[in-house]
């Protein structure tokens, strides 16, 4: 299986074609607002895993769940990909994210169903 | 003369070494200048994926079955000049010549086989975009204008390729 | 776009227009061959896609290592006018002390003459280091003097493996006690003749400067 070298929530990320070399944009740790819901335009979950030797021309699938505070059930967005080079990047983009409350926002990253990483945002109201 | 021009030449294919196995002849084209020129014409976009892509297409009219291909060297070129990108184009070409297991292309699939292994060792990158909420866009009046602000702050290039994933 | 040979029967594109890519002819007899439409050259994801289907496959003989290890190597195509007036132009430029012993061919090159009898190309550095492992190949040092049947290996540090022959003669030194001059049978590529040459009389060596020579011998 595909070992996990970096999972990171960010606003933006990009890779540039001629170089290769990826660019993460502001790391979402903490959001704060003074009205609830809040919708976030854009997170990135960015993840690169590293091929093990058996993992040549396999299929794997990488889900990132997304847990809000309030929701009883966590969002899902799967992503499938196959280990052709030594190491893979995966930009997830979820675009018009909802938090409707305080708490911990939780990203969750899976690899065939099970957990791998987590990255936790805190939501805070803003004061006036 | 324009550097596609110069690499089909006679003169560039008699330079560089026509009568050198793969090996060497890869290691040769990886320190011509015209590879330089070439990958610095490429990233400006002053040479485009469609700009190739037809030039290519014009060499391959010239393959006739049972013969050695006369541009051979040239397709070698440009596999070892495309090696360092990760653009969608520069991957199928080496990739589709790579694959190729026919007589008449005999050098410039070994050349392609050799980028391919050095290609293989950069990480790929791919994109998903995903809508977290339908309510979210129903219920927020100014949705137009958060998407206006998306588009003019994420890198364009990067965005394009999301919206196409 | 290339030559496709076919009977005389008549053919009938039956879509001769169709996007993105398609070739199904009207067949009177067992031959089959295709129509393509300039319109197929716009795809470029189909770029090599007829060659695939009407380029000749590579043959290849069985040749193995003394240890019974496979060795690829390819059958190469005879030269075509174009390899021939390169040719000439090497020869022109390079060849001026050159002997030749046969015209160009095609078949096999410079490794395939040393390791395959002419038979086959062998055209990958990794095979050539495995002949050289597993035939128990041992290089000369600096004062053993080679001798017909070795092998001359040109290498660079930066490029690998150029170039190889096989030593046929040695000529006596040019001055008394000086060292004797191997000459080198050589097969430039697989579209070449066979030349007998000087040791450092080799048309790589613009290209390549900084090459070594090495001499290899299965000898005991």
């Amino acid at each position: 299986m595909p070992k996990l070298e970096y999972f990171i929530v960010s606003e933006g990320a990009s890779t540039d074609i001629f170089t290769n070399r990826v660019s993460l944009f502001n790391v979402v740790e903490q959001i704060k607002s003074k009205d609830f819901p809040v919708v976030l335009p854009q997170v990135v979950a960015t993840t690169a895993w590293n091929k093990e030797a058996a993992d040549t021309d396999l299929d794997f699938q990488a889900s990132l769940r997304i847990y809000s505070p309030g929701e009883e059930r966590p969002k899902e967005f799967p992503i499938n990909f196959k280990m052709e080079r030594s190491r893979h990047r995966l930009h997830q983009t979820i675009i018009y994210l909802q938090v409707t409350q305080v708490g911990d926002l939780v990203f969750e990253i899976l690899l065939n169903g099970e957990h791998v990483a987590s990255h936790t945002v805190t939501v805070e109201k803003e004061e006036a | 003369m324009g550097i596609l021009e110069r690499i089909e030449s006679e003169k560039f294919i008699f330079s560089v070494g026509f009568e050198l196995t793969p090996n060497a002849l890869y290691k040769v084209l990886l320190r011509t200048e015209e590879r330089a020129e070439l990958m610095t014409s490429y990233k400006a976009g002053i040479i485009t994926d469609t700009m190739l892509r037809c030039y290519i297409q014009r060499l391959l009219r010239g393959f006739k079955v049972g013969q050695r291909f006369t541009h051979d060297i040239t397709l070698s070129f440009l596999s070892v000049a495309l090696e360092p990108f990760s653009t969608r184009f520069a991957d199928e070409f080496i990739r589709d010549l790579s694959k190729l297991d026919v007589s008449e292309l005999s050098i410039s699939t070994k050349v392609a086989k050799l980028c391919l292994a050095k290609r293989d060792l950069l990480p790929k990158t791919e994109y998903r975009k995903f809508v977290f909420s339908t309510t979210a866009i129903d219920t927020y009046k100014e949705i137009d204008r958060i998407q206006e602000s998306v588009d003019k702050s994420y890198d364009r290039k990067n965005y394009s390729e999301l919206a196409a994933a | 776009m290339g030559e496709v040979r076919h009977a005389e029967t008549k053919l009938i594109a039956t879509e001769p227009t169709a996007k993105p890519y398609v070739f199904r002819v009207g067949l009177y007899n067992n031959d089959f061959c295709f129509i393509i439409t300039s319109d197929m050259l716009n795809y470029y994801s189909f770029m090599f896609e007829f060659i695939k289907l009407i380029g000749s496959p590579k043959r290849e003989l069985l040749l193995d290592t003394r240890q019974g290890n496979p060795i690829k190597n390819e059958i190469a195509l005879p030269p075509s006018d174009l390899s021939l007036e390169r040719e000439q132009l090497l020869f022109k430029r390079y060849g001026v002390r050159w002997q030749v012993r046969c015209q160009p061919s095609g078949i096999y090159n410079c490794a395939g003459h040393v390791w395959a009898s002419r038979r086959t190309a062998i055209y990958e550095e990794l095979e050539w280091t495995k002949i050289l492992t597993e035939d128990e190949y041992r290089k000369l040092n600096m004062t053993e003097i080679p001798k017909p049947g070795d092998l001359a290996l040109y290498h660079s540090e930066d490029v690998g493996f150029i170039h190889c022959g096989q030593v046929i003669s040695i000529e006596p030194g040019l001055t008394a006690g000086g060292s004797p001059i191997p000459k080198i049978l050589s097969k430039w590529d697989d579209a070449s003749g066979e030349y007998i040459h000087f040791a450092s009389d080799v048309p790589f060596k613009d290209k390549i400067p900084d090459f070594k020579l090495e001499y290899w011998t299965d000898r005991r």
